[in-house]
């Protein structure tokens, strides 16, 4: 049954003086992540650039990239663990289920059981908030010992 | 006090008092956390989420709603309130 990949929509946002080159670096990072495990990018680009709905680090814009893939989650782990390590350039990240875009146009949506897709809809969203604590011990003891 | 909307206080482009049923999917709109114009229609001037005997969407709409404007919030392209600028 789930022997297709799950597709994966991962939006993030860095701080608006990154150099060209932290944001290539960090494309590939994501793109290795996912080709390694035998995934596949679907999409990659730059959302927007636009003005923050608060300050974050004294920010008050930011740059959104957003990259849509097909892969195992532990492809998800590997990108989320990098963006954690790499706080100073990215201000927030945010991975979601990718809604496909036929059905995002279609009229006829409600033939869909809406109950099914929002439960996971939830454990989506829970994911960001739940996992980078869990996450912050193990990376600060690897990135120790790596550095 | 009076509950009736102020008229001097112009600019009030989506909030309503009133419920008017709504349904988002037979207007052919998915729910998505990106549509900043879209969630701005549930959302009080001062940022809050609207009740659902405001807003008049379905409960499960309404759920999808809640949920696309805190993921919204957490990417800073909604805010969370107009206290602090």
């Amino acid at each position: 049954m789930a022997t297709e990949p799950r597709k994966y929509e991962t939006l993030y946002l860095l701080r608006p003086d990154i150099s060209p080159e932290d944001i290539l670096e960090i494309q590939n990072r994501v793109e290795q992540s996912v080709t390694k495990t035998g995934g596949e990018i679907i999409k990659f680009e730059k959302w927007a650039e636009r003005n923050l709905a608060y300050r974050i680090d004294n920010y008050t814009k930011g740059i959104y990239y957003i990259a849509v893939y097909s892969a195992e989650p532990e492809a998800v782990t590997n990108i989320e663990r990098y963006f954690n390590l790499s706080k100073n350039n990215i201000l927030r990240f945010m991975t979601t289920k990718y809604i496909e875009e036929e059905q995002k146009s279609a009229g006829t949506a409600k033939n869909l059981p809406p109950q099914a897709s929002e439960q996971e809809d939830q454990s989506a969203f829970q994911t960001p908030f739940s996992t980078p604590e869990n996450q912050t011990q193990e990376e600060q003891t690897q990135g120790g010992s790596k550095s | 006090m009076s509950r009736r909307p102020n008229s001097r206080e112009g600019g009030r482009k989506f909030y309503s008092r009133r419920r008017r049923p709504r349904d988002l999917s037979a207007e052919g709109k998915q729910i998505d956390y990106k549509d900043t114009e879209l969630l701005s229609q549930f959302i009080t001037e001062r940022k809050k989420i609207l009740p659902r005997r405001n807003t008049g969407l379905s409960r499960q709409e309404q759920r999808k709603i809640a949920t696309a404007i805190k993921r919204a919030r957490f990417m800073a392209l909604l805010p969370y309130t107009v206290t602090h600028k």
